[in-house]
């Protein structure tokens, strides 16, 4: 539910949504993890730099309080 | 702003103000009068650092009746201003989301939020009209509240459409700034406002229109403080309705049974915020056989529903909307109805979980749901 809400924000935003995971992995589950941080991993470099994070962007986000 | 000296003198004469104030009726520490009298009367600074600057909902229902005109919201946003200097910052609800998504929008972003609006009906790109659709697409997906917050988008397009108007919609809107100006920041405020100016000056709009109560006076009294004359007209949509749907030939359906009374809640920045009082109300007349019983508390007297600018709801938000929850059935009204995005997601909240049984339906959608 959480992350259904992020996701939809983000595609509002014009963001990818590939940028946001949430798994929940056991410690127990060790090729579970690596296999999902390679995949993440490999999606985040072809999707390439958070367009939100650009340079030509001010810096307000730390205000973000309003 | 500036409060005169004769002002002041009359302030601390009277208390007007203090017994208007919802917030101070269930948190009696706090009192508009006694913030104004430590500000300019005492010059006590720790109000800068106290947590009732917080507490105010800029509800206005002090300043509406106040016989010395001080304008006590105004007076709240630029102590807040100089409060976020001192680090006194208030406590965001919702996890802060609907701050962080405004902050966003002052990037470079390029924004996909209108995809409600191709399947609601028909706009453009450009043209004499602008629909200013405000935070509804985000609403509805950060917010699950009863009635999801793009229908009340959607029905003001169909309405719009249904009136014979195909306005533009733009992808590249901007949060309004309101809640970033009445939580003191002014800086966000203002780049928002420069942001959207520059979308409507693209857009070629002569007219733009409003849904939303808080972009309306934003646009309609805020951004001119700051940015001059606008070279637009700032409209209402309940006020260009009120006008254009009696003689659009459109033909009401009459209301069900069990469905033909309903109460109205006037928003703060509707009715004491920008004077619209009437027009939502001539809007729900046009449907026959539907009966508007008001509240004991209407139009000026309004009561806030409860929290505002997302921050700070507490337990007093919650009790200020079960009273007016209460207030409501009390009319014998099945139907509470607002036309602001905002008060119905805070009532809707605060009835689940609880025995009342009220819809609370947006304006528009109610109007447009009665429409043949």
């Amino acid at each position: 539910m959480v992350i259904e809400g992020a996701h939809k924000i983000l595609k509002i935003l014009g963001v990818d949504e590939g940028y946001l995971r949430l798994k929940w992995l056991s410690a127990a589950e060790g090729n579970v993890f690596a296999e999902e941080m390679r995949s993440f991993t490999k999606l985040l470099k072809e999707l390439g730099p958070n367009p939100l994070a650009r340079k030509d962007a001010p810096e307000e986000l730390k205000a973000a309080t309003g | 702003m500036k409060i005169s000296r004769e002002q002041v003198d009359y302030c601390m004469e009277c208390g007007v103000c203090t017994g208007s104030c919802p917030v101070s009726r269930g948190l009696p520490s706090f009192s508009p009068r006694q913030m104004i009298k430590r500000v300019l009367m005492d010059r006590d600074e720790t109000v800068l650092r106290s947590k009732d600057l917080w507490a105010c909902l800029t509800c206005a229902r002090c300043s509406s009746r106040c016989p010395a005109q001080i304008d006590i919201p105004e007076f709240t946003r630029e102590c807040r201003e100089l409060a976020r200097s001192e680090e006194n910052e208030p406590q965001l609800t919702h996890h802060g989301t609907l701050q962080a998504i405004s902050s966003l929008h002052m990037r470079n972003i390029r924004q996909q939020r209108t995809d409600w609006a191709k399947e609601a009906g028909k706009f453009q790109a450009k043209g004499d009209h602008l629909y200013f659709v405000g935070c509804a697409p985000y609403f509805d997906a950060a917010l699950k509240y009863g009635q999801g917050s793009l229908e009340t988008a959607s029905s003001v397009l169909k309405l719009l459409n249904r009136i014979g108007i195909e306005p533009a919609i733009s992808d590249d809107e901007r949060c309004c700034g309101h809640d970033a100006l009445w939580s003191g920041n002014e800086a966000n405020f203002r780049k928002l406002a420069s942001l959207n100016l520059d979308v409507i000056a693209g857009s070629g709009a002569k007219t733009v229109l409003f849904s939303c109560p808080e972009g309306y006076m934003t646009f309609k009294t805020e951004i001119p403080k700051y940015f001059g004359e606008l070279p637009f007209e700032v409209l209402h949509v309940s006020e260009f309705f009120a006008r254009e749907i009696p003689v659009a030939g459109l033909t009401f359906k009459p209301v069900e049974n069990g469905d033909s009374t309903v109460t109205y809640q006037d928003p703060c920045r509707l009715g004491r915020g920008a004077g619209i009082y009437e027009p939502p109300r001539d809007i729900l007349k046009l449907i026959p056989g539907l009966k508007l019983e008001e509240m004991a508390f209407n139009r000026e007297n309004s009561v806030c529903c409860g929290t505002s600018a997302w921050i700070e709801c507490s337990d007093l938000s919650k009790t200020m909307q079960l009273a007016r929850l209460t207030e409501a059935i009390e009319t014998g009204a099945t139907t509470l109805i607002t036309a602001c995005p905002k008060c119905r997601i805070h009532l809707s909240c605060a009835e689940q979980n609880t025995e009342i049984d009220l819809k609370i339906a947006d304006l528009y959608s109610f109007v447009l749901n009665h429409i043949e």
